[in-house]
Protein backbone atom coordinates (compact mmCIF):
# COMPACT_ATOMS: atom_id res chain seq x y z
CA UNK A 1 0.00 0.00 0.00
CA UNK A 2 1.17 3.48 -0.90
CA UNK A 3 0.57 6.92 0.73
CA UNK A 4 -2.11 7.97 -1.60
CA UNK A 5 -4.15 4.40 -0.88
CA UNK A 6 -3.74 4.47 2.75
CA UNK A 7 -4.89 8.82 3.10
CA UNK A 8 -7.80 7.78 0.77
CA UNK A 9 -9.08 4.80 3.18
CA UNK A 10 -8.15 7.41 6.12
CA UNK A 11 -10.11 10.30 4.76
CA UNK A 12 -13.39 7.28 4.72
CA UNK A 13 -12.83 6.52 8.04
CA UNK A 14 -13.69 9.70 9.13
CA UNK A 15 -17.51 9.75 7.49
CA UNK A 16 -18.03 5.95 6.18
CA UNK A 17 -17.90 3.13 8.50
CA UNK A 18 -14.62 1.87 7.68
CA UNK A 19 -11.82 0.20 9.97
CA UNK A 20 -8.21 0.27 9.47
CA UNK A 21 -7.42 -2.84 7.70
CA UNK A 22 -4.28 -5.16 8.37
CA UNK A 23 -2.40 -3.18 4.91
CA UNK A 24 -3.25 0.04 6.47
CA UNK A 25 -1.69 -1.09 9.76
CA UNK A 26 1.21 -1.73 7.96
CA UNK A 27 1.53 1.04 6.39
CA UNK A 28 1.57 2.92 9.07
CA UNK A 29 3.80 1.21 10.91
CA UNK A 30 6.81 2.35 8.19
CA UNK A 31 5.50 5.55 6.84
CA UNK A 32 5.64 8.39 9.59
CA UNK A 33 3.39 11.00 8.04
CA UNK A 34 1.06 8.19 7.32
CA UNK A 35 1.46 7.65 11.06
CA UNK A 36 0.62 11.48 12.07
CA UNK A 37 -2.37 11.41 9.52
CA UNK A 38 -3.51 8.45 11.19
CA UNK A 39 -3.61 9.74 14.79
CA UNK A 40 -5.60 13.06 13.42
CA UNK A 41 -8.13 10.94 11.72
CA UNK A 42 -9.06 8.87 14.58
CA UNK A 43 -9.82 11.84 16.69
CA UNK A 44 -11.67 13.50 13.78
CA UNK A 45 -13.73 10.12 13.82
CA UNK A 46 -14.33 10.81 17.35
CA UNK A 47 -15.27 14.74 16.48
CA UNK A 48 -17.56 13.65 13.72
CA UNK A 49 -19.24 10.68 16.03
CA UNK A 50 -19.51 13.28 18.74
CA UNK A 51 -21.73 15.46 16.25
CA UNK A 52 -23.53 12.51 14.77
CA UNK A 53 -24.72 11.40 18.55
CA UNK A 54 -25.66 15.07 19.45
CA UNK A 55 -28.55 15.54 20.29
CA UNK A 56 -29.51 19.46 20.82
CA UNK A 57 -32.80 20.32 22.68
CA UNK A 58 -34.50 23.14 22.97
CA UNK A 59 -34.93 24.91 26.46
CA UNK A 60 -38.64 25.15 26.31
CA UNK A 61 -40.08 22.86 23.83
CA UNK A 62 -43.22 23.29 25.13
CA UNK A 63 -42.86 26.95 24.29
CA UNK A 64 -42.07 25.67 20.66
CA UNK A 65 -45.43 24.27 20.42
CA UNK A 66 -47.67 26.82 21.93
CA UNK A 67 -45.91 29.45 19.66
CA UNK A 68 -46.92 27.37 16.53
CA UNK A 69 -50.54 26.85 17.80
CA UNK A 70 -50.76 30.43 18.35
CA UNK A 71 -50.02 31.20 15.07
CA UNK A 72 -51.67 29.05 12.91
CA UNK A 73 -55.14 30.84 14.31
CA UNK A 74 -53.88 33.74 12.34
CA UNK A 75 -52.88 31.97 9.18
CA UNK A 76 -55.42 30.08 7.15
CA UNK A 77 -55.12 27.07 5.99
CA UNK A 78 -54.98 26.53 1.93
CA UNK A 79 -57.72 23.87 0.96
CA UNK A 80 -56.32 21.54 -1.55
CA UNK A 81 -58.97 23.40 -3.74
CA UNK A 82 -57.39 26.26 -3.37
CA UNK A 83 -54.11 25.05 -4.07
CA UNK A 84 -55.55 23.39 -7.49
CA UNK A 85 -56.26 26.55 -8.49
CA UNK A 86 -52.98 28.61 -7.04
CA UNK A 87 -50.94 25.64 -9.13
CA UNK A 88 -52.97 26.67 -12.36
CA UNK A 89 -52.76 29.55 -12.39
CA UNK A 90 -49.15 29.65 -11.84
CA UNK A 91 -49.07 27.56 -14.83
CA UNK A 92 -50.96 30.07 -16.65
CA UNK A 93 -49.06 32.90 -15.70
CA UNK A 94 -45.91 30.84 -16.69
CA UNK A 95 -46.97 30.40 -20.34
CA UNK A 96 -48.32 33.99 -20.67
CA UNK A 97 -45.42 35.28 -19.59
CA UNK A 98 -42.89 32.82 -21.80
CA UNK A 99 -44.37 33.95 -24.65
CA UNK A 100 -44.50 37.52 -23.99
CA UNK A 101 -40.29 37.69 -23.44
CA UNK A 102 -40.26 34.94 -26.32
CA UNK A 103 -42.22 37.47 -28.36
CA UNK A 104 -40.26 40.77 -27.13
CA UNK A 105 -36.65 38.59 -27.29
CA UNK A 106 -37.19 37.37 -31.04
CA UNK A 107 -38.23 41.04 -31.96
CA UNK A 108 -34.73 42.32 -30.26
CA UNK A 109 -33.00 39.64 -32.33
CA UNK A 110 -34.56 40.51 -35.67
CA UNK A 111 -33.58 44.00 -35.60
CA UNK A 112 -30.00 43.09 -34.30
CA UNK A 113 -29.19 40.72 -37.18
CA UNK A 114 -30.54 43.35 -39.22
CA UNK A 115 -28.07 45.89 -37.87
CA UNK A 116 -25.62 43.39 -37.82
CA UNK A 117 -26.15 43.13 -41.31
CA UNK A 118 -25.89 46.68 -42.16
CA UNK A 119 -22.42 47.18 -40.28
CA UNK A 120 -21.26 44.34 -42.53
CA UNK A 121 -22.25 45.73 -45.47
CA UNK A 122 -21.33 48.80 -44.63
CA UNK A 123 -18.06 47.38 -43.60
CA UNK A 124 -17.14 45.67 -46.38
CA UNK A 125 -13.98 47.01 -46.89
CA UNK A 126 -12.40 46.11 -43.13
CA UNK A 127 -10.94 42.93 -42.04
CA UNK A 128 -12.96 41.76 -39.08
CA UNK A 129 -13.72 37.78 -38.60
CA UNK A 130 -15.70 35.82 -35.68
CA UNK A 131 -19.15 35.54 -34.83
CA UNK A 132 -20.02 38.82 -36.36
CA UNK A 133 -19.10 37.77 -39.85
CA UNK A 134 -20.66 34.17 -38.94
CA UNK A 135 -24.13 35.99 -37.70
CA UNK A 136 -24.00 38.64 -41.16
CA UNK A 137 -23.37 35.16 -43.56
CA UNK A 138 -26.38 33.78 -41.67
CA UNK A 139 -28.48 36.58 -41.45
CA UNK A 140 -28.68 38.62 -45.01
CA UNK A 141 -31.37 36.03 -45.94
CA UNK A 142 -32.70 36.64 -42.95
CA UNK A 143 -32.96 40.43 -42.42
CA UNK A 144 -35.46 41.29 -44.79
CA UNK A 145 -33.64 43.75 -46.14
CA UNK A 146 -33.74 44.39 -49.99
CA UNK A 147 -31.21 42.53 -52.52
CA UNK A 148 -30.73 45.26 -54.70
CA UNK A 149 -29.76 47.44 -51.27
CA UNK A 150 -27.08 44.94 -50.47
CA UNK A 151 -26.05 45.05 -54.14
CA UNK A 152 -25.75 48.91 -53.72
CA UNK A 153 -23.70 49.03 -50.59
CA UNK A 154 -21.69 46.08 -51.64
CA UNK A 155 -20.61 47.97 -55.04
CA UNK A 156 -16.81 47.69 -54.35
CA UNK A 157 -17.16 44.12 -53.57
CA UNK A 158 -13.96 43.33 -51.49
CA UNK A 159 -13.13 41.92 -48.33
CA UNK A 160 -14.92 39.35 -45.43
CA UNK A 161 -18.42 40.76 -46.21
CA UNK A 162 -18.04 40.51 -50.05
CA UNK A 163 -17.34 36.59 -49.33
CA UNK A 164 -20.43 36.85 -47.12
CA UNK A 165 -22.65 38.75 -49.85
CA UNK A 166 -21.78 35.99 -52.86
CA UNK A 167 -22.32 33.15 -50.84
CA UNK A 168 -25.79 34.12 -49.65
CA UNK A 169 -26.38 35.77 -53.34
CA UNK A 170 -27.11 32.35 -54.58
CA UNK A 171 -29.67 31.85 -51.82
CA UNK A 172 -31.01 35.33 -52.68
CA UNK A 173 -31.21 34.83 -56.03
CA UNK A 174 -33.52 31.40 -56.09
CA UNK A 175 -35.58 33.34 -52.98
CA UNK A 176 -36.32 36.46 -55.69
CA UNK A 177 -37.13 33.74 -58.25
CA UNK A 178 -39.64 31.86 -55.79
CA UNK B 1 -60.04 11.82 19.64
CA UNK B 2 -56.73 12.10 18.71
CA UNK B 3 -55.52 9.51 16.09
CA UNK B 4 -52.22 7.53 16.87
CA UNK B 5 -51.40 6.55 12.78
CA UNK B 6 -49.48 9.41 11.10
CA UNK B 7 -51.40 8.74 8.06
CA UNK B 8 -54.78 9.73 10.08
CA UNK B 9 -53.37 12.33 11.77
CA UNK B 10 -52.49 13.93 8.18
CA UNK B 11 -55.82 13.37 7.05
CA UNK B 12 -57.46 15.56 9.60
CA UNK B 13 -54.78 18.01 9.78
CA UNK B 14 -55.16 18.27 5.91
CA UNK B 15 -59.29 18.90 7.29
CA UNK B 16 -58.49 21.63 9.60
CA UNK B 17 -57.77 19.47 12.49
CA UNK B 18 -56.03 21.74 14.77
CA UNK B 19 -55.77 19.00 17.77
CA UNK B 20 -54.28 16.13 14.98
CA UNK B 21 -51.51 18.92 14.48
CA UNK B 22 -50.39 19.81 17.41
CA UNK B 23 -50.15 16.12 17.39
CA UNK B 24 -47.77 16.64 14.80
CA UNK B 25 -45.82 19.27 15.86
CA UNK B 26 -45.28 16.99 19.03
CA UNK B 27 -43.77 14.07 17.56
CA UNK B 28 -41.58 15.70 14.82
CA UNK B 29 -40.76 18.96 16.59
CA UNK B 30 -37.14 17.66 18.19
CA UNK B 31 -36.03 16.08 14.81
CA UNK B 32 -37.00 19.33 12.71
CA UNK B 33 -35.29 21.13 15.51
CA UNK B 34 -32.05 19.08 16.06
CA UNK B 35 -31.86 19.37 12.12
CA UNK B 36 -32.25 23.43 12.06
CA UNK B 37 -29.63 23.82 14.91
CA UNK B 38 -27.28 21.45 12.92
CA UNK B 39 -27.85 24.11 9.77
CA UNK B 40 -28.11 26.96 12.17
CA UNK B 41 -25.68 26.30 14.83
CA UNK B 42 -27.70 28.95 17.05
CA UNK B 43 -30.66 28.02 19.63
CA UNK B 44 -32.99 31.03 19.36
CA UNK B 45 -32.35 31.48 14.79
CA UNK B 46 -33.03 27.06 15.13
CA UNK B 47 -36.82 27.15 17.20
CA UNK B 48 -37.74 30.59 14.74
CA UNK B 49 -36.81 27.66 11.58
CA UNK B 50 -38.69 25.23 13.40
CA UNK B 51 -41.93 27.27 13.78
CA UNK B 52 -41.82 28.89 10.64
CA UNK B 53 -41.60 25.60 8.90
CA UNK B 54 -44.28 24.42 11.08
CA UNK B 55 -47.03 27.35 10.13
CA UNK B 56 -45.98 26.74 6.28
CA UNK B 57 -46.56 23.13 7.28
CA UNK B 58 -49.89 23.80 8.09
CA UNK B 59 -50.78 26.26 5.82
CA UNK B 60 -49.11 23.77 2.57
CA UNK B 61 -50.67 20.40 3.98
CA UNK B 62 -53.18 20.69 1.36
CA UNK B 63 -50.90 20.66 -1.19
CA UNK B 64 -49.15 17.70 0.00
CA UNK B 65 -49.28 14.01 -1.86
CA UNK B 66 -50.90 11.68 1.17
CA UNK B 67 -49.42 8.57 -0.61
CA UNK B 68 -46.21 10.42 -0.17
CA UNK B 69 -43.57 10.08 2.75
CA UNK B 70 -44.68 13.00 5.11
CA UNK B 71 -40.76 13.17 6.72
CA UNK B 72 -38.34 13.96 3.41
CA UNK B 73 -41.51 16.39 2.33
CA UNK B 74 -41.24 18.13 6.08
CA UNK B 75 -37.71 18.15 5.53
CA UNK B 76 -37.85 20.09 2.48
CA UNK B 77 -39.79 23.12 4.19
CA UNK B 78 -37.52 22.95 7.09
CA UNK B 79 -34.41 22.98 4.99
CA UNK B 80 -35.64 25.74 2.80
CA UNK B 81 -36.14 28.02 6.09
CA UNK B 82 -33.48 27.26 7.27
CA UNK B 83 -30.78 27.93 4.40
CA UNK B 84 -32.82 30.91 3.99
CA UNK B 85 -32.20 32.23 7.22
CA UNK B 86 -28.65 31.06 7.48
CA UNK B 87 -28.63 33.38 4.01
CA UNK B 88 -30.08 36.41 6.01
CA UNK B 89 -27.56 35.50 9.29
CA UNK B 90 -24.70 35.21 6.51
CA UNK B 91 -23.03 38.24 7.07
CA UNK B 92 -21.07 36.00 8.91
CA UNK B 93 -19.33 35.64 11.87
CA UNK B 94 -16.60 33.32 11.49
CA UNK B 95 -15.89 31.20 14.56
CA UNK B 96 -11.78 31.24 15.33
CA UNK B 97 -10.78 27.96 15.06
CA UNK B 98 -9.18 28.52 18.64
CA UNK B 99 -12.96 28.20 20.15
CA UNK B 100 -13.81 25.43 18.46
CA UNK B 101 -11.05 23.32 19.72
CA UNK B 102 -11.50 24.47 23.33
CA UNK B 103 -15.44 23.97 22.64
CA UNK B 104 -14.83 20.34 21.94
CA UNK B 105 -12.78 20.03 24.98
CA UNK B 106 -16.03 20.80 26.91
CA UNK B 107 -18.32 18.77 24.89
CA UNK B 108 -16.17 15.32 25.71
CA UNK B 109 -16.98 15.45 28.67
CA UNK B 110 -20.86 15.24 28.05
CA UNK B 111 -22.96 13.06 26.27
CA UNK B 112 -25.85 13.59 25.76
CA UNK B 113 -26.03 16.93 25.02
CA UNK B 114 -28.05 18.86 27.55
CA UNK B 115 -29.51 22.52 26.79
CA UNK B 116 -26.49 23.88 28.39
CA UNK B 117 -24.40 22.37 26.06
CA UNK B 118 -25.73 23.66 23.22
CA UNK B 119 -23.31 26.73 22.74
CA UNK B 120 -20.36 23.94 22.57
CA UNK B 121 -22.15 22.09 20.14
CA UNK B 122 -22.98 25.35 18.15
CA UNK B 123 -19.51 26.73 17.88
CA UNK B 124 -18.37 22.91 16.74
CA UNK B 125 -20.77 22.21 14.55
CA UNK B 126 -20.21 26.38 12.84
CA UNK B 127 -16.22 25.77 13.23
CA UNK B 128 -16.92 22.50 10.96
CA UNK B 129 -19.59 23.85 8.13
CA UNK B 130 -18.47 27.65 8.52
CA UNK B 131 -16.40 27.21 5.86
CA UNK B 132 -19.33 24.77 3.16
CA UNK B 133 -21.29 26.96 0.37
CA UNK B 134 -24.75 26.26 1.20
CA UNK B 135 -25.96 23.11 -1.07
CA UNK B 136 -22.60 21.56 0.41
CA UNK B 137 -23.46 22.13 4.05
CA UNK B 138 -26.59 21.30 3.44
CA UNK B 139 -26.22 17.90 1.68
CA UNK B 140 -23.44 17.12 4.20
CA UNK B 141 -25.78 17.85 7.31
CA UNK B 142 -27.93 15.31 5.67
CA UNK B 143 -26.26 12.45 4.66
CA UNK B 144 -23.28 12.59 6.75
CA UNK B 145 -24.52 13.62 10.26
CA UNK B 146 -28.27 13.23 10.14
CA UNK B 147 -27.34 8.97 8.21
CA UNK B 148 -30.05 9.82 5.36
CA UNK B 149 -29.85 7.64 2.44
CA UNK B 150 -28.28 8.83 -0.72
CA UNK B 151 -32.21 9.22 -2.21
CA UNK B 152 -33.83 10.35 0.68
CA UNK B 153 -31.10 13.74 0.49
CA UNK B 154 -31.52 14.12 -3.32
CA UNK B 155 -35.19 13.89 -2.54
CA UNK B 156 -35.10 17.07 -0.28
CA UNK B 157 -32.54 18.69 -1.51
CA UNK B 158 -34.32 18.30 -4.92
CA UNK B 159 -30.54 17.76 -6.42
CA UNK B 160 -29.73 15.06 -9.10
CA UNK B 161 -27.51 11.96 -8.09
CA UNK B 162 -24.40 13.41 -9.32
CA UNK B 163 -24.60 16.49 -7.68
CA UNK B 164 -25.49 15.34 -4.55
CA UNK B 165 -21.98 13.03 -4.79
CA UNK B 166 -20.05 16.04 -5.81
CA UNK B 167 -21.80 18.13 -3.06
CA UNK B 168 -20.33 15.84 -0.82
CA UNK B 169 -16.98 15.01 -2.02
CA UNK B 170 -16.18 18.90 -1.84
CA UNK B 171 -17.86 18.72 1.74
CA UNK B 172 -16.09 16.21 3.17
CA UNK B 173 -12.76 17.56 1.98
CA UNK B 174 -13.27 20.94 3.61
CA UNK B 175 -14.64 19.12 7.01
CA UNK B 176 -11.55 16.73 6.97
CA UNK B 177 -9.30 19.54 6.39
CA UNK B 178 -11.31 21.81 8.87
CA UNK B 179 -10.92 19.12 11.48
CA UNK B 180 -7.43 18.59 10.87
CA UNK B 181 -6.11 21.94 11.54
CA UNK B 182 -7.97 21.49 14.76
CA UNK B 183 -5.53 18.64 15.45
CA UNK B 184 -2.68 20.88 14.06
CA UNK B 185 -3.86 23.27 16.55
CA UNK B 186 -4.18 20.94 19.19
CA UNK B 187 -1.16 19.56 18.52
CA UNK B 188 0.72 22.83 19.03
CA UNK B 189 -0.87 23.99 22.26
CA UNK B 190 -0.19 21.06 24.16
Amino acid sequence: MNCRDANEILERMIFEEVRADAGLRKHIDTCTACSQVYRDTLKARELMEMVRRSEPVPRNPGEITDNIMSAILKCPQKTPVVWLLFQRLLAAASVALFLLFGYEQYNVVKKVSALEMQFTVINADSRYSGPLRLASTFDISKAGVSFSEIERLLSAGKGDASRCFSYNKKQLVQRNKK
Amino acid sequence: MIPENLQEIIRCVRNGDRTAFRKLVEMYQQKAYRFAFRILGNEEEAKDAVQESFIKIWQKIGSFDPSREFIPWMYRILANTSTDRLRAMHRHTMIPIDLVSQSTGAMQQCDPVTPADNHELAILIKGLAEMLPEKQKLVFILRDIEGMASKEVESITNLTEISVKSNLYHARKSVREQLFRMMEKERRIL
